[in-house]
């Protein structure tokens, strides 16, 4: 699911063609970057989200149904 | 000849026959008591065992199928909050590009700063590449390959 979300996929690179030798190119280039580094770090706290709650999930649903599996001594206790 | 004699003789002659039958009777009886032995140890113990391990397959699968739901449930969100909020920051960006291009002092000539940023900038390029962090993600799945477009072309410098 987490690999097939999107979010670890790669930050698109900051298009050198912004870079067209004035200032505003310099600046544009800084400002594109940032926001592909702000990009990069949503989504690297949504997998991180992602990553801590469905094992927690999971976990907690398996010892749910192996704790109503114990064998019972003659099916009562 | 007394016809006692005939009787007897008759008898005497009948008796292998009668204790044959005998034998057959009795092996007859014990195999149908281990049948009958078998079955109730089957039903007695087999059986319920059988069943038992049924029901838990039973449940694992369906506390599988559950937790596998909920999951889903709650990750989708997160999924797509994610993408509403990096189409927050690209719509960020682009205003802080049309405020620069805007500014007053936009089309001042800056050539040798401009060529050196770009040449490093092709450089990490190069790097990310040749490290073949470039790829899109996926789980180990053909089908999937193909399903998403390879955002690839978008990061060559142009």
């Amino acid at each position: 699911m987490i690999l097939n979300s999107g979010l670890l996929d790669p930050t698109p690179a900051t298009p050198a063609s912004l870079i067209d030798g004035t200032a505003s190119g310099l600046g544009s280039f800084a400002v594109a970057a940032e926001g592909g580094r702000v990009s990069a770090n949503i989504d690297k706290a949504r997998v991180r989200q992602l990553m801590t709650m469905c094992p927690k999930e999971w976990n907690e649903a398996m010892a749910k149904v192996r704790k109503s599996l114990r064998p019972k001594f003659l099916g009562i206790f | 000849m007394s016809i006692a004699g005939d009787i007897e003789q008759a008898v005497e002659a009948a008796v292998p026959a009668a204790r044959g039958a005998r034998w057959a009777l009795i092996a007859g009886a014990v195999a149908l008591a281990a049948i009958a032995l078998g079955f109730a140890l089957w039903w007695l113990f087999f059986r319920p065992a059988e069943a038992i391990r049924r029901e838990g397959e039973a449940k694992v699968s369906g506390a599988a199928g559950e937790a596998v739901g909920r999951i889903a449930d709650r990750a989708i969100p997160v999924i797509v909050k994610a993408e509403r909020e990096k189409v927050e920051v690209r719509v960020i960006t682009e205003r802080g590009i049309a405020n620069v291009r805007a500014a007053p002092d936009a089309a001042v000539s800056i050539p040798g700063v401009s060529a050196a940023v770009r040449d490093t900038v092709g450089l990490l390029h190069d790097k990310e590449r040749a490290a073949g962090a470039g790829e899109p993600v996926r789980a180990d799945d053909p089908e999937q390959r193909v399903a998403r477009p390879d955002p690839g072309d978008a990061r060559q410098p142009d």
